[in-house]
């Protein structure tokens, strides 16, 4: 069935997330989360953290090209990025995310400004891996649903 | 890493045969999370309902603090510690001191064991690194029926 065949598929990319240390446990948690009465949990969950990260990382760089930088604001956005990036299982980011918030207790302009590129990247790359598993989770519930009401 | 007071028991101890008769018994609790990140709201939310528990969010320690002293009683709150405008070490001192005796489990993404001592100090009944698990919060529903 095609549905069964995408699900394997889901599954097979996401250890692959995981072997490429994108995704850790916490994201399996997440998915473990969601039910028949909430199908849509993962995407749900996946929309509200990309959302929310876009919206912390154009305040990061608004704070980061200040001319006076106001380090506790940094730290304060920085931390919460760090929560949720941890929470939906993206290890690498979280982990970039630590260290700029080091760098942010540093007051080190220039380290911040390094590892917020990283950081960047980081989120770029657990963006396009939460996007494919939200897509795949959509194609898989519409197949369901077609199955059900033929 | 779970910090609290008297805290020995392993989380998974009685998960297995515990966890039916834990959740026959949670529906008449009450809960409250706290935490200023919505991705966490939502992922501690849905944990609880999977245990049969509904709770109320709010993003604030401030709002914590201002439903308890309107007369909101809950049997467990979840507060994080850093959010705007009161923060949870701020929150918990302050309902402590306003007699609220829920079980106040405290949830933080800081590694620091100072940070989250102070947080303990505050007046917590445990303290959990983020984000919490099925297991984490099976061991806060065996001492939440331990304390009911």
């Amino acid at each position: 069935m095609v549905g069964t065949t995408l699900s394997q598929e889901l599954k097979n990319y996401i250890q692959s997330m995981h072997d490429q240390g994108v995704l850790d446990h916490h994201f399996d948690h997440v998915k473990a989360l969601q039910n028949e009465e909430n199908p849509q949990f993962v995407m749900e969950v996946i929309s509200m953290f990309c959302q929310d990260a876009e919206i912390g990382i154009a305040e990061i760089t608004r704070f980061l090209n200040a001319p006076v930088v106001d380090f506790a604001k940094v730290i304060n956005l920085v931390h919460q990025l760090k929560g949720s990036s941890s929470s939906i299982g993206g290890q690498r980011m979280a982990l970039a995310c630590r260290e700029l918030r080091q760098a942010s207790e540093n007051r080190d302009k220039e380290r911040c400004l390094e590892i917020f590129e990283r950081m960047k990247q980081e989120y770029n790359t657990l963006r396009g891996c939460l996007n494919a598993i939200s897509q795949m989770e959509r194609t898989i519930l519409e197949n369901e649903t077609r199955r059900r009401n033929p | 890493m779970v910090l609290g007071k008297g805290a020995s028991s392993s989380l998974s101890r009685k998960m297995v045969d515990g966890v039916e008769n834990m959740v026959s018994n949670c529906n008449d609790f009450t809960v409250l999370v706290v935490d200023d990140d919505p991705v966490i709201r939502k992922l501690h939310d849905m944990h609880l309902k999977k245990f049969g528990l509904r709770a109320q969010v709010v993003e604030n320690g401030k709002k914590a603090v201002d439903l308890c002293h309107f007369g909101t009683i809950f049997n467990l709150i979840l507060m994080d510690k850093e959010m705007p405008i009161m923060d949870g070490v701020e929150a918990t001192k302050e309902l402590r001191a306003m007699g609220v005796n829920s079980l106040i489990v405290g949830v933080t993404s800081r590694d620091s064991q100072y940070e989250t001592q102070t947080f303990m100090e505050a007046g917590l009944d445990f303290c959990f690194e983020k984000p919490l698990t099925a297991d984490k919060i099976s061991f806060i529903l065996q001492e939440l029926n331990k304390k009911n």
